[in-house]
């Protein structure tokens, strides 16, 4: 099984994901290379005005990940993987459509068959083998540390082939367990924080990220736990605008590299706006 | 009739067809959670849709304020993709020179001019282009800006993909392929109005 890696645009600036996801790969040494040459999948921006090129943006990427010989392209980001199993499902129903997409990337020389799996990186951390492998690894569990896993929406809803339920998905919580942790029983784990709302409707979208991070709190929880770069951003930036005191947002991967062991300075913790000090 | 015109587009489109199923049990509207910003929830405009009162469904800014987090969908009772029709109500709308008075048009303007020129995003950039069209947000979030700049989480340098003229090249073959035996008019240019 080939695995290559799409990062995704927001990648980069997260507040210490990408860092976190290369020093635990190192750590195992786990190579994933990255999907060459990629570009943003669209996301929510191209769906909503040009439903072609929206298709043809994630047909490249997987298109480039076929060439590479790869059976599944994993993404550390809910709306690249929602954006890429949305386009491969499509492209898989509609034969019309998926002879127009390779027509434009013909433009480039590419090709996309359709043969490529889309996989978000926690449930490739969650595949049987690599499990086992950072579960052997795992030094300092994370022994009383209250957690609320916070999914998101993009990643159950709804092209996941019923992997996890699309309201109280598990995936998370076994993972948070696996480290030791304790999982609170968090309502909110799938409610909608706003996604890119948040930039021209924030007014709507803060009370929504309130009833989340209230509920973290009530259930006892330290920290929220994210797994996508724009779910960590809108929980944790406007906190300062709530005045409900301080609740960090951290990364699943942060927390896997300090139940590793992993230097504290490797895991990008510092780039957090709401700082992340837990004694563990 | 506009209208008549307009709904057989709707309903010809991949799931489209699926609003005519609509019981309107409200369960789309009672999970929304933009439904407070919105002039109506989904359940009101598929009901004045189906009704044929598309001047008024696209005057609304209901499918400009829906956040994809396609709680609605997963919901149905009747299967409808609300999601989607969402999104086709916004191509529709912008296609027919309803100019979006949204910002969150803009937004996803801006999204797209950044991707089309690197191939890639950059969250810098495209707040560069949206805060031209929407400078107050720039003033609202200023103290937000500095914080992410001493972070050095403000990435302003996009790496672009390697040949952005051939990537762009590809996206105006997807555009002239979206139009090919379609009976519609080309592509609307659309310069959104100022906020």
């Amino acid at each position: 099984m080939k695995t290559v890696f799409y990062p995704g645009c927001t990648l980069k600036s997260a507040a210490g994901y990408q860092e976190s996801i290369e020093a635990v790969l190192e750590a195992l040494e786990m190579e994933v290379p990255e999907v060459e040459d990629w570009n943003c999948c669209g996301a929510t921006a191209y769906f909503s005005l040009d439903e072609m090129a929206a298709l043809v943006l994630p047909a490249r990427v997987m298109a480039i990940a076929e060439e590479m010989g790869a059976d599944q392209v994993v993404t550390p980001c809910n709306a690249c993987y929602a954006t890429l199993r949305k386009a491969r499902a499509i492209l898989a129903e509609e034969e019309d459509l998926k002879e127009k997409v390779n027509k434009a990337l013909g433009v480039e020389g590419k090709l996309y068959r359709g043969r490529i799996q889309v996989r978000h990186l926690l449930d490739f951390f969650m595949e049987p083998q690599v499990r086992d492998t950072w579960k052997a690894r795992i030094q300092r569990p994370l022994k009383g540390l209250s957690v609320a896993p916070y999914y998101g929406c993009q990643y159950t809803r709804p092209q996941t082939d019923g992997e996890d339920h699309p309201e109280r998905p598990v995936t998370l919580d076994l993972f948070l367990e696996d480290l030791g942790a304790r999982v609170v029983d968090f309502t909110a784990k799938t409610y909608c924080c706003g996604a890119a709302q948040m930039v021209a409707h924030e007014d709507a979208c803060l009370p929504l990220v309130k009833r989340i991070l209230l509920d973290a709190r009530q259930k006892g929880a330290q920290a929220v736990v994210a797994i996508c770069p724009l779910c960590q951003f809108n929980l944790d930036a406007p906190q300062a605008k709530l005045n409900i005191g301080e609740m960090p947002v951290v990364y699943f991967t942060q927390l896997l590299g300090l139940a590793m062991g992993l230097e504290e300075r490797n895991l990008g913790l510092k780039k957090l706006l709401v700082p992340f000090k837990v004694a563990l | 009739m506009e209208a008549r015109g307009l709904l057989k587009e709707l309903l010809e489109m991949p799931g489209g067809d699926q609003i005519l199923k609509c019981i309107q049990c409200g369960t789309c509207s009672g999970s929304c959670p933009m439904y407070q910003a919105m002039d109506y929830g989904p359940r009101r405009l598929f009901a004045m849709a189906k009704g044929g009162d598309f001047d008024e469904v696209f005057r609304s800014n209901t499918y400009w304020i829906c956040a994809s987090c396609y709680f609605c969908t997963v919901r149905c009772p009747r299967g409808i993709k609300i999601t989607d029709i969402m999104y086709a109500l916004k191509r529709m709308a912008v296609a027919r020179g309803y100019t979006p008075r949204e910002k969150s048009a803009y937004m996803y303007q801006a999204f797209k001019e950044t991707v089309e020129q690197y191939g890639r995003l950059s969250e810098a950039r495209m707040m560069q282009k949206y805060l031209t069209k929407a400078p107050m947000d720039a003033i609202k979030n200023a103290s937000l800006g500095l914080k992410l700049l001493l972070k050095k989480r403000m990435e302003f340098k996009v790496e672009p993909v390697k040949n952005p003229g051939t990537f762009k090249a590809m996206l105006e073959k997807a555009r002239e392929l979206a139009h090919e035996g379609s009976s519609q008019e080309g592509e609307v240019q659309w310069s959104p109005e100022e906020a």
